[in-house]
């Protein structure tokens, strides 16, 4: 690793940085190694964190996502959760559920295991907070919408009359 | 700007900005007569306020206050209390709508004549056929600059409309295209031309799309017989001893109640609020509400048959690039009874950011499949069904006194249930729709269960006889002669066709009426 590589992750790590600013920072071009950022919450634990973190991916699998993208949706839930005694509690019982699914936690299950313990939570008011969240905070992080080919704001760009809205070149012709 | 005082009895109170307030308040504004329009949600300012993201602008722009929702639709599991996906702001539903501009056809006026009798149907003529109509639909079509009328040229069709042709011919299709659109596809009436940037939900950014917000209303303001007040949230209608209308109660941007007096009032709040705004106003003499001598207020609630048809490809189609609804497919929508069904139905596309489609895609879906689909958001075209749904007169607005709003007044509970018609066209819509992604080689087609609804219709219907619905044919309530209905609740059947042309053609019908009718004292 060169000096610059390292003064930046002293940096980062110097300034607290969130999942959210890690997201924010990784489009700006900066590399970014892995748990150079931390979950920053106020309301529940880190292992907690960790867990809830490991259930959004578990709910809305992509393998082209970074675990930032998915720390950041439960950041949103901490923010939320500080406000919120019913939804604190609900996730601090929820995770401790899932950690007793099979007497293992949560995080050191296999993928068919957490696939199996989530599915017995499915319709419970966690499984629903955490879903009804993570649905809309992952999907509407404009930083992850380049790798599903979305290309968000067009206004700024001009629209897209000169920028392929009608480029589509193999349909068969008739 | 032309201000009223709150005692001026002679202004014409209109309720709500949207396509039927915003048209009328303009329309009786150029004729000279006075017009204090109340708007319940904030004045946007196009420029400056819109933005193309979709969550964003959902919360700017969506009616957010709260409602219920019971019966068997499944938009009552998935969104129980997000029944109807308009707007509350100057303009109302037409800054999110997609402007899909059609006339409605003859025989959908007269559904009960032409589909014979519909066990557990509440089918009724329109007081009106298309003849008395069409005028009015060309005075539309001029005022909203719609394309493929008035010599103006279809817009381009973008990747989204032309994945849809080329399955539509594939499969023999042969009405197939970009649509009659309220969106410029050249400068008209000061307005900018499409630049195709998507995004016609949140609000179009270049002001291309018609919109009463950059339209109607300013032209009312020049007139100086009109005075906009926005966060105006009507509580409800008086009246006099006589039983007349004579003013408005409603709470002001500051959290005042004001009483504005009113010589007529005309309700244009959407299909929710219009019946919810009558049966809270209801008194000693009218015990069940305003203008419900017939019982009808509320009831026959009608939000078209929907439903969506995705399509992936193994290629890139980019849906979202250029306008949400860039096409139409219009052979299906032909009342042809050996279907299965009664009434038809229209195929359009739609496409939807990558935030909305996983939020509409199939609610509350998730896991490995669900994600796959996302993936390929990429390689995705999209479609809206459009049909005509069955009245029925147990889907109903009614005041659910067990919730309250941030005023204290019941709020609304949206009750749908399908109609076996209902299902059947939708089933009929669904396979069409699949067949045309696979005639061009889509590897998989997604059937996508309605949204919230946006074509919100028929609670306050018109009919010719008074115990048949609530409003005459020139939308005057039966019961109070200084009462008007000015919203696509009047609608006696919903038709197939997206409902903003219809609401706009009887908004301009309505000040014809309402103008000569005070000029002979009548009202």
């Amino acid at each position: 690793m060169n000096k610059t590589n390292m003064s930046r992750r002293g940096f980062l790590k110097a300034s607290g940085l969130t999942a959210a600013g890690a997201v924010a920072l990784s489009l700006t071009g900066m590399s970014i190694a892995p748990n150079a950022w931390a979950m920053t919450l106020a309301s529940i634990r880190n292992s907690e964190g960790q867990t809830l973190s490991r259930l959004c991916r578990v709910l809305y699998p992509h393998a082209h996502l970074d675990d930032m993208y998915y720390d950041a949706c439960v950041e949103g839930l901490d923010t939320k959760a500080v406000k919120d005694k019913n939804l604190l509690n609900l996730l601090k019982k929820g995770v401790a559920q899932l950690d007793s699914t099979f007497n293992v936690p949560f995080l050191k299950l296999s993928a068919e295991q957490q696939l199996e313990a989530v599915k017995k939570l499915e319709g419970s008011p966690f499984f629903n907070s955490v879903r009804g969240h993570v649905v809309v905070a992952l999907y509407n992080n404009e930083k992850i919408w380049m790798s599903f080919g979305y290309q968000g704001p067009s206004f700024p760009h001009g629209g897209y009359l000169e920028r392929g809205f009608n480029d589509i070149n193999w349909l068969p012709k008739n | 700007m032309k201000k009223f005082d709150l005692n001026d009895n002679s202004v014409v109170v209109v309720i709500g900005s949207g396509a039927g307030g915003g048209t009328l308040s303009n329309e009786l504004a150029q004729k000279g007569i006075y017009v204090v329009c109340l708007e319940a949600g904030k004045h946007l300012d196009y420029g400056k306020d819109f933005v193309n993201k979709e969550w964003e602008m959902f919360s700017k722009e969506a009616w957010l206050d709260t409602r219920t929702t019971s019966g068997s639709w499944r938009v009552a599991k998935d969104f129980p209390n997000l029944p109807a996906w308009i707007c509350k702001t100057v303009g109302g539903s037409t800054l999110h709508w997609a402007g899909a501009s059609l006339r409605f056809q003859e025989h959908e006026l007269k559904a009960r004549t032409n589909y014979g009798h519909v066990k557990g149907a509440n089918l009724l003529d329109w007081p009106i056929d298309l003849k008395e109509l069409e005028p009015y639909y060309a005075k539309a079509e001029d005022k909203m600059d719609v394309t493929r009328t008035n010599g103006i040229p279809g817009l381009p069709g973008n990747n989204n409309y032309r994945v849809m042709e080329a399955g539509a011919k594939e499969l023999g299709y042969k009405e197939v295209h970009t649509g009659r659109m309220a969106i410029n596809s050249q400068p008209r009436d000061g307005r900018a031309s499409c630049r195709q940037l998507g995004f016609c939900f949140q609000g179009c950014r270049m002001g291309a799309k018609w919109s009463t917000l950059y339209t109607e209303i300013p032209k009312a303001q020049g007139t100086g017989h009109f005075e906009l007040r926005a966060e105006a949230h009507v509580l409800k209608i008086t009246h006099d001893k006589t039983g007349k209308v004579d003013g408005v109660l409603y709470v002001d941007a500051q959290g005042q109640q004001q009483h504005q007096k009113a010589r007529i009032v005309c309700v244009a709040g959407n299909s929710i609020e219009s019946p919810r705004i009558l049966l809270n106003s209801e008194s000693a003499i009218y015990k069940e509400g305003l203008a419900n001598s017939s019982g009808q207020v509320g009831c026959n609630y009608m939000r078209h048959v929907t439903g969506s048809v995705y399509g992936i490809f193994e290629k890139p189609v980019n849906m979202h690039r250029g306008t949400t609804m860039a096409g139409i497919i219009q052979d299906e929508a032909k009342h042809k009874p050996e279907r299965g069904f009664v009434g038809s139905y229209e195929m359009e596309t739609l496409s939807l950011g990558l935030p909305f489609l996983a939020a509409f895609l199939n609610p509350g879906d998730w896991g490995k499949e669900f994600t796959g689909e996302l993936d390929e958001y990429q390689n995705m075209a999209g479609m809206w069904i459009v049909g005509e749904d069955m009245p029925q007169e147990s889907n109903s607005i009614t005041l659910n006194s067990d919730v309250k709003d941030q005023f204290g007044l019941p709020v609304a509970n949206v009750h749908y249930d399908d109609h076996p018609n209902d299902v059947a066209m939708r089933e009929h819509a669904f396979k069409q729709g699949s067949a045309v992604y696979e005639s061009i080689g889509a590897i998989k087609t997604i059937k996508v269960p309605p949204y919230p609804s946006t074509h919100n219709l028929g609670t306050n219907r018109m009919s010719a006889k008074a115990n048949d619905g609530v409003v005459n044919k020139w939308g005057q309530t039966h019961d109070i002669n200084n009462l008007f209905i000015s919203d696509g609740s009047q609608f006696t059947t919903g038709a197939a066709e997206n409902p903003t042309l219809t609401i706009v053609a009887l908004a301009i019908r309505q000040a014809d009426y309402i103008a000569q009718e005070m000029k002979a004292n009548n009202i």
